[in-house]
């Protein structure tokens, strides 16, 4: 049984195949979708798994995720909330609470003892604290999004935005750029700002430890550092983790649920 | 041979804008740049063209020989989102919404609401026969509704931003948007495109929304009054201002509603205006 999980977010197209007996990652490819139309994207990652010999007739199960009308020869959609709670404790199957940062939308989740969504919250009508924010930034002060971790950790006097609107903040960075301010200290502040909106976020149920990152962004290790110390300052005790592949959790979730529901039906 | 000149700075977010008066309030000159990473340069460029422009309108009025001629500048107020940035002395800075409604006043004596929609801020003021700011509310929190979300907009579809108002126009229907954010309305844009709807008709929703947006901060500032000022740079956009008539018509009744063709240097004008009364 090889299930696929496709989950086809704002900014990426994720897709896993996995070894459903073994709970293993056969293979797993992120596409970026750049203004391009997500049929596209989604078909262009069907064809890179199809070049590693995993062709979509091999598939037991083609689950979808996110705004899984894209994916066109899909089994069964499945919804984003529950893959990321799914794809969380496969990482770490202590995980009690989710916080999955993608590019457009931030969702947090609170897991009971079984692994299910018994809470969540997720951003709604303002991008801000987004990965979209963080990489039109970088784009402004010609960075890559690789880099600022590096900068952000350098950085021990965060300069704050005046606004949390992501539009808006770019003026805010052109004139701290004009002024001079060290960049670390401008990526610092811009983490700041993301997480603080993150832990409003967490804050919106009591979540428990330990919090699982998910998503594209919790790559960002200045943004993991920044979202601990606010965690930490807005009294929650609560233990951060993340796993290098947590941008395909969503897609890891699917595929496993998409093994569970071909099971039941016969 | 000098003449003597009065200048008002509107140092906005996206641009620079300055005009300069003759001593009985009479626009001699108007200079425009954008305003993006220096403050100083924008402030100092706007200020000269805003002088060879007075000595070339001077010079097509009385003569070839008034190219050459010396402006003195008396006096100056400077205003906008970067006001205290410039290097005038604190008697000198004038907040916008004081500038805006100056200068709205000046133009439209019978002015009672003035709606701007500059770059990166929305204001609705409403004013008494005097030209007093009686109330006002203002949006710098959020992009939407703001000329920055048609910048958005316009640099998502790859066009002009002058080009956004007319390819807007040429729709019959609009297609709404649902959402307000810029960002989320920058990727609604896209799906829409992509689901094969007319990039005219997204336009003239994305239009509608800003328009829906500045009608709802007026609300908030006391209603639309008459007459109605519209000032700002997105005044000079066809579609807003269409679907801006059509909607105040439709819920404000008959209301005489006045839009410049320097509706851009407004703010400007109301400092230059501010800079004369205070010699």
């Amino acid at each position: 049984m090889i299930p696929c999980g496709c989950d086809v977010g704002a900014g990426a197209v994720k897709l896993v195949v996995m070894e459903e007996a073994a709970g293993k990652i056969l293979f797993a490819h992120t596409e970026r979708i750049r203004k391009r139309n997500p049929i596209e994207v989604v078909e262009a990652c069907f064809t890179r798994a199809a070049e590693e010999g995993f062709h979509k007739k091999d598939f037991s199960y083609i689950a979808a995720t996110g705004e899984a009308e894209a994916v066109h020869e899909r089994t069964g959609i499945f919804f984003s909330m529950t893959c990321h709670a799914r794809g969380a404790r496969y990482f770490f199957p202590d995980t009690m609470s989710v916080l999955d940062m993608g590019a457009l939308h931030m969702r947090a989740m609170k897991l009971d003892g079984k692994g299910k969504v018994s809470a969540y919250k997720m951003t709604s009508q303002c991008a801000s604290g987004t990965g979209q924010f963080l990489e039109n930034i970088a784009g402004y002060l010609g960075l890559t999004m690789e880099e600022l971790p590096e900068l952000s950790l350098r950085s021990d006097d965060p300069r704050p935005l005046s606004t949390i609107c992501v539009v808006l903040a770019e003026t805010d960075i052109i004139n701290m750029v004009t002024r001079g301010a060290p960049l670390p200290d401008i990526i610092r502040g811009i983490h700041d700002s993301i997480s603080r909106r993150a832990v409003k976020l967490l804050s919106n149920f009591s979540p428990e430890s330990p919090l699982t990152l998910t998503g594209g962004m919790a790559r960002d290790t200045g943004l993991v550092r920044s979202l601990e110390m606010e965690l930490h300052s807005e009294g929650f005790s609560i233990a951060v983790q993340r796993h290098e592949m947590g941008v395909y959790a969503g897609a890891i979730g699917a595929a496993l649920w998409g093994g569970v529901r071909k099971n039941k039906t016969p | 041979m000098t003449v003597q000149s009065i200048l008002g700075i509107d140092l906005g977010s996206t641009t620079c804008k300055a005009v300069l008066l003759d001593e009985s309030g009479n626009i001699l000159g108007r200079g425009i740049t954008d305003t993006r990473t220096n403050y100083h340069v924008a402030v100092e460029a706007a200020t000269l063209e805003a002088i060879s422009d007075a000595k070339l309108s001077l010079a097509s009025r009385f003569g070839e020989e008034m190219k050459n001629v010396g402006l003195d500048v008396k006096a100056q107020v400077g205003t906008g989102y970067g006001r205290q940035l410039l290097p005038f002395p604190e008697e000198h800075i004038r907040s916008e919404i004081l500038c805006h409604a100056k200068g709205a006043h000046h133009l439209f004596p019978k002015t009672r609401t003035v709606l701007d929609i500059g770059g990166q801020d929305t204001k609705a003021i409403q004013m008494d026969e005097n030209g007093s700011v009686t109330s006002f509310s203002m949006n710098d929190r959020c992009a939407a509704g703001c000329g920055r979300y048609l910048g958005y907009v316009a640099e998502e579809l790859g066009i002009g931003l002058s080009e956004l108002g007319p390819t807007a126009c040429s729709a019959c229907r609009y297609t709404p948007i649902a959402s307000t954010c810029t960002v989320f309305a920058g990727a609604e844009l896209r799906s829409l495109l992509y689901a094969g709807e007319k990039k005219e008709e997204v336009l003239l929703g994305l239009h509608r929304a800003i328009v829906l947006r500045a009608l709802s901060l007026l609300a908030r500032s006391g209603g639309v009054r008459n007459e109605f000022t519209f000032t700002g740079g997105v005044a000079r956009n066809e579609a807003v201002v269409r679907i801006l008539r059509e909607l105040i018509a439709e819920h404000h009744g008959s209301i005489t509603i006045n839009i410049h063709v320097d509706s851009i240097y407004m703010g400007a004008l109301g400092a230059a205006l501010h800079a004369l009364e205070s010699l």
